[in-house]
């Protein structure tokens, strides 16, 4: 998975105006396959739940990576509470913090490194753009925006709050991170930074969103891969002036 | 009226449903009223590009109907016989002969016959000439082409310099290929810089016309503020040398004073037809893997050509501001690529042709009137297969693709450019049937058919955009063409597979707002 981030960038970071080989490294980065996996086992479990009412069991190898991968974005599908802020926060301490997602060994040196270690991969950041990926089909169904992801995509990596470090509980009480400091959530929570990552669109329902695993339905997440690449001036005014109509309404 | 008929789509196969296909004159019709809500497909018969039987099934004998906006629809009819009706009945219907069985002329929609000539007389191009400050010291509208004697697929008025006598301008019609001289097409105020646009110049090797070259130091002095003035050659280098041997060609730099000339290299019509062709495959494959699409999408070469299209019309644009310089472009003929990239250049330069009259401003002047060659590229009549091909549709996709990148600069939205691709190919209307001008006049177009922009401007709540900033927000466009930033439009080559679209437009989401709001506005002001 490394491996594949690291070609993504290359790929992203080529100027060359050349389509075909833009396309062509895309392809053998495989990062969009990766994301078209995960949602389709996503997809599968929660089906299993929502139409069979079937109890399911997932696990991978280690149970700490794909595995979480799958059980927090089939919560998405399946249950709204997961698509409030309060809600994906609490997702996230409990399938990737307490599970014992080994943040400090995957989120270990900078995603755009290109020393590899053997124990370093963007599983949480691939979890993240599926998360984006649903919250692209189903804009009016997520309380938080794009901002709040990839917020956490940039804290998993390197933070001033503790929230992240360590790689499970038990490392987590050793280290006293409680006592020595701070969460990230006491951050976000407050209502002036909340705002940033609110989004205008959300309307609370009660739906299991079923996300299209379609190739055309899966974009590149520009947002995190081509942030610095192109500017974002006037996709921000886009974002103010749909604010803006909904405000006034 | 045929029962017992079957609509699949990629998703259901076996569990389909039975409905019923009717024929009517002008569209294929399939209700389903299975279910709760009855549902149906309306498909124009104008639109069915291609229809094949495929080989029998289980569930009966399959029809499969490829439509030219993408649309593609797979019956199963329980009966051959009736499969066999419906299949030659669509293959006549869908290809008429003559223009007069084109559905505009007999589309008759409530309208009185003042509003329809009304209609028609909507968009002047004289007033976005006067818009661009024309008649002036060096450019005015002349009518030495009102019969058609300079060039047969020109409008009547056209605009060239002010100093370019008639003798320059005949001398200059006898050199280019059909007779389609430098004429203005957009004129950037601000620094008298000009695009121009022609067809080729009938050189050969070492042929020479003089007034062909007066024609273009006419054009080059009319910008006093720029020593030189570009020439464009749209084709790819070696295409536009070999036609030297046919006694066409392009201009020699040392036969043109104060020229720069340069090829920007978009690939020709049979090669986009190719390309779209292998782009429709891959949308329709059944369940492919990413790397099947990435794949299939880079092979088809179909964004690598709408980049070059955008980056031709990024260099004129550049010329005229930033250089002032004025360009002249031509492909062939002057009627493909030509109109591509004007059209481009000038919506990148001008926020007026981002508004919807502008817009349509645009699409008359650059498209209709200089004659592109609609009727044969979207295949209006039976006719050459190798002169279909999706240059209006390549158009359409970059304004899509500015849309992408410039969210607020445009006042109307995807559905609008949908609607437009639509009617070039649904004939309803009388606007694109034809090839030039003189053929529409012929034709009768204008007495016996409707326009297509008053009926769009009445649909303008749907089709707005809600983000627009205005007027004034943006002034030129300046987009970024790295290959990244293309997308695939998923809502024109795939329109009609619901599955793969977001569940929630924004789009929707935004103009119920703004409705909502006028609806509470009017409340208030009628309270007052």
């Amino acid at each position: 998975l490394q491996e594949s981030l690291i070609k993504l960038v290359e790929a992203c970071n080529d100027q060359s105006h050349n389509m075909d080989r833009w396309l062509s490294k895309l392809e053998a980065s495989n990062w969009l396959t990766h994301i078209k996996e995960i949602l389709t086992a996503a997809c599968l479990a929660a089906q299993c739940i929502d139409r069979e009412g079937a109890s399911v069991l997932v696990h991978g190898t280690e149970g700490t990576d794909s595995t979480l991968q799958v059980t927090s974005l089939a919560q998405i599908i399946l249950d709204p509470r997961c698509r409030t802020i309060r809600g994906f926060e609490s997702l996230v301490v409990r399938e990737w913090l307490q599970a014992g997602h080994p943040f400090q060994q995957r989120c270990a040196q900078s995603a755009y490194s290109n020393s590899k270690q053997k124990w370093e991969a963007p599983v949480f950041l691939l979890f993240l753009d599926c998360v984006w990926q649903i919250l692209r089909q189903f804009p009016c169904s997520f309380e938080f925006n794009e901002q709040f992801l990839i917020m956490l995509f940039e804290h998993a990596y390197a933070s001033q709050f503790g929230t992240f470090l360590g790689n499970n509980e038990n490392e987590r009480s050793k280290l006293k991170l409680l006592q020595k400091t701070m969460s990230l959530w006491s951050w976000v929570n407050r209502s002036e930074e909340l705002s940033k990552f609110q989004n205008p669109l959300f309307e609370a329902n009660s739906l299991v969103i079923w996300p299209s695993v379609a190739p055309q339905s899966l974009q590149l997440w520009e947002g995190v891969f081509l942030r610095w690449n192109r500017p974002s001036k006037f996709l921000d005014e886009a974002h103010e002036e749909m604010i803006s109509i909904i405000k006034y309404n | 009226q045929v029962e017992n008929v079957k609509l699949l789509d990629r998703y259901t196969n076996r569990k389909a449903a039975n409905g019923t296909l009717y024929l009517t004159a002008t569209h294929l019709i399939y209700v389903d009223a299975s279910a709760e809500v009855r549902k149906e497909t309306w498909i124009l018969h104008h639109h069915i590009a291609t229809v094949e039987k495929l080989p029998l099934t289980t569930a009966g004998y399959p029809l499969l109907i490829h439509c030219k906006n993408f649309h593609v629809a797979h019956f199963v009819i329980g009966q051959e016989r009736d499969c066999h009706e419906v299949y030659t009945s669509l293959l006549k219907l869908s290809q008429p002969v003559k223009p007069e069985e084109l559905y505009a002329f007999s589309y008759n929609p409530k309208m009185s016959k003042e509003n329809r000539e009304i209609g028609w007389k909507l968009i002047d191009l004289k007033v976005d000439y006067q818009r661009m400050g024309i008649p002036n010291d060096y450019w005015e509208i002349t009518d030495v082409n009102k019969d058609y004697e300079v060039c047969n697929t020109y409008p009547p008025e056209i605009v060239v310099p002010r100093a370019a006598h008639k003798a320059v301008v005949i001398g200059s019609s006898r050199f280019r290929s059909r007779g389609r001289i430098p004429v203005l097409s957009y004129l950037y105020k601000e620094n008298n810089a000009a695009i121009c646009r022609c067809s080729q110049p009938l050189s050969g090797f070492s042929a020479r016309c003089l007034e062909d070259e007066q024609m273009l130091q006419a054009i080059r002095e009319a910008n006093p503020g720029s020593p030189f003035m570009y020439v464009v050659d749209t084709r790819p280098k070696l295409n536009a040398m070999a036609n030297r041997a046919a006694g066409k060609g392009y201009e020699n730099e040392d036969n043109y004073d104060n020229i720069r000339f340069k090829f920007i290299g978009i690939e020709n019509i049979h090669v986009m037809r190719n390309s779209l062709q292998k782009l429709l495959e891959v949308c329709e494959m059944k369940s492919p893997s990413m790397s099947d699409f990435l794949t299939g999408l880079e092979n088809s070469g179909w964004l690598r050509h709408i980049k070059a299209v955008m980056d031709a019309g990024v260099f004129l644009a550049k010329a005229v501001k930033d250089e002032k310089a004025s360009v002249l472009v031509h492909c062939s003929d002057g009627w493909d690529r030509t109109a591509q990239v004007c059209s481009l250049a000038s919506l990148l330069l001008d926020p007026f042709y981002r508004t919807f009259k502008g817009f349509m401003v645009l699409i008359e002047k650059e498209w209709i009137a200089m004659g592109h060659k609609f009727s044969h590229r979207c295949s209006h009549l039976d006719g050459d297969p190798k002169e279909v091909s999706p240059v209006f549709t390549q158009f359409v996709e970059c304004v899509w693709q500015l849309m992408q990148q410039f969210p607020c600069a445009f006042e109307f939205n995807e559905r609008f450019l949908l609607e437009i691709h639509d009617h070039v190919y649904s004939c309803q209307f009388g606007n694109f049937l034809g090839t030039c001008h003189k053929e529409r006049e012929d034709l009768k177009i204008f007495e016996k058919t409707h326009s297509l922009w008053p009926f769009l401007l009445q649909k303008r709540q749907e089709l707005r955009n809600p983000l627009y900033r205005g007027y004034t927000a943006y002034k030129e466009l300046q987009p970024n063409t790295l290959p990244f930033s293309f997308q695939f439009w998923c809502g024109m080559y795939n329109r009609f597979d619901k599955g793969m679209h977001p569940k929630q437009r924004v789009l929707d989401h935004l103009l119920s707002c703004m409705s909502q709001k006028m609806k509470l506005e009017d409340n208030a002001s009628e309270l007052e």
